[in-house]
């Protein structure tokens, strides 16, 4: 082993990933286990009012979905705070960019109807963006791809602390989190297209991403949090180690929907 | 090595062992799919062969058996589906649709030849049915 470490890193920043690890692992073994308990079956009958999509968004936000959403959240907001522990800003814009996305692209579903279909194609080319996305910040967050360690393609980083501090990057992915593939967030799409109007769809896709709200909160802003105390190092690595997990996840499962590669698993 | 590290990997193959047998071997949870696979779900009706799938949490059965060379149409029946199995994907039939919450969706499989798989996905791929020809 190379032994060439910068000043600030002590001998236990190596016991720190030894740590990690296991807490990263245990975390997305928890997750699994509940997504394979089916729990989160909830029956909701009825047609889809903004009440109900409040409650399918409170489910979406820890089913299976969080692996998606919720992991790049998790890996961006990790990764901003690691960047700079009190810019609180690309949180807040985030999570506005998102309402603010769903409920205005679930108004304009319900305006076109049935003219238009929901694309399969589309969002599971961006799961598979988003999962090579917090594949490779996971790495980073663990210290594989640490700056110092390895030579990354130049500029990526660069690119990325200079995208942090404006404001609409973190607005457009907010909105963009609209076309991630989660099939909760399709079938609420779906009941704002057949809701007719630009009102109605308004309010479902607004409800389901309150719904959705508190957990990504905990998630950008527990992040912030922690990187203020003094378990910072442990938990940038532990988050680093679940968001491979989530993003791993998300690679395999969206070429499967893609029917690129056969199933692996069945959650 | 440390006492740390060893401890670490340890604990890190108990839980990925753990977790995987909880998936993938261990008895299901709901068995709903044992449950479902004793009941036969094809039935012939006016010449036509009919698959009956529950799309709720997966699909249910996962494995289907149906008689080749005859006419097949496959139903998928959704109550209060909102989860990744209402978006149903199927390439080789080129059928993808999100489903209504509680609808029954009747899909034209053609007609099976002997050994032919037919196979259906959630948009999301974790969850997945197979139909066999046999």
């Amino acid at each position: 082993m190379k032994n060439i470490k910068p000043q600030g890193e002590s001998a236990q920043g190596n016991d720190v990933i030894w740590q990690a690890i296991p807490i990263g692992l245990a975390f997305l073994a928890l997750f699994f286990i509940v997504q394979k308990s089916g729990i989160l079956n909830l029956g909701l009958g009825g047609p889809v009012t903004p009440v109900t999509s409040f409650i399918v968004g409170l489910v979406a936000s820890v089913s299976s979905c969080l692996a998606v959403v919720g992991g790049l959240v998790l890996s961006l907001s990790a990764q901003v705070a690691e960047d700079d522990k009190d810019n609180r800003k690309p949180f807040y814009l985030f999570h506005i960019g998102r309402l603010g996305g769903f409920a205005l692209l679930g108004g304009v579903l319900g305006v076109l109807g049935g003219a238009i279909g929901v694309s399969f194609t589309l969002g599971a080319v961006l799961g598979i963006v988003a999962s090579l996305v917090m594949i490779i910040l996971g790495l980073n967050l663990v210290g594989v791809l640490n700056k110092r360690a390895v030579k990354l393609p130049p500029g990526i980083f660069d690119y990325f602390k200079k995208v942090e501090h404006q404001a609409f990057a973190p607005l457009i992915i907010g909105a963009g989190t609209f076309f991630l593939p989660c099939g909760f967030t399709q079938s609420m799409q779906v009941a704002a297209l057949s809701s007719g109007s630009f009102i109605s769809g308004f309010l479902i896709m607004l409800a389901f991403a309150l719904g959705t709200l508190p957990v990504l909160l905990v998630l950008s802003f527990g992040a912030g949090t922690f990187a203020q105390s003094k378990y910072a190092p442990l938990f940038f690595k532990s988050v680093g180690v679940v968001v491979i997990g989530f993003g791993l996840f998300a690679l395999l499962a969206g070429l499967v929907g893609l029917g690129l590669i056969d199933p692996l698993f069945n959650i | 090595m440390q006492k740390n590290t060893i401890v670490s990997i340890l604990f890190s193959v108990a839980i990925v062992g753990g977790a995987f047998y909880f998936v993938t071997l261990a008895p299901d949870a709901s068995s709903r799919d044992t449950e479902a696979a004793q009941t036969q779900n094809t039935e012939m009706r006016d010449g036509v062969q009919y698959v009956t799938l529950t799309a709720k949490g997966g699909y249910f059965p996962k494995l289907s058996s149906i008689k080749p060379d005859i006419p097949t149409k496959l139903i998928v029946k959704t109550s209060g589906t909102y989860d990744c199995s209402a978006s149903l994907v199927m390439h080789s039939v080129g059928f993808q649709k999100v489903l209504a919450p509680t609808q029954e969706e009747v899909i034209d499989l053609g007609t099976p030849k002997p050994g032919e798989k037919i196979q259906g996905v959630c948009s999301m791929g974790m969850y997945n049915f197979q139909i066999q020809a046999e």
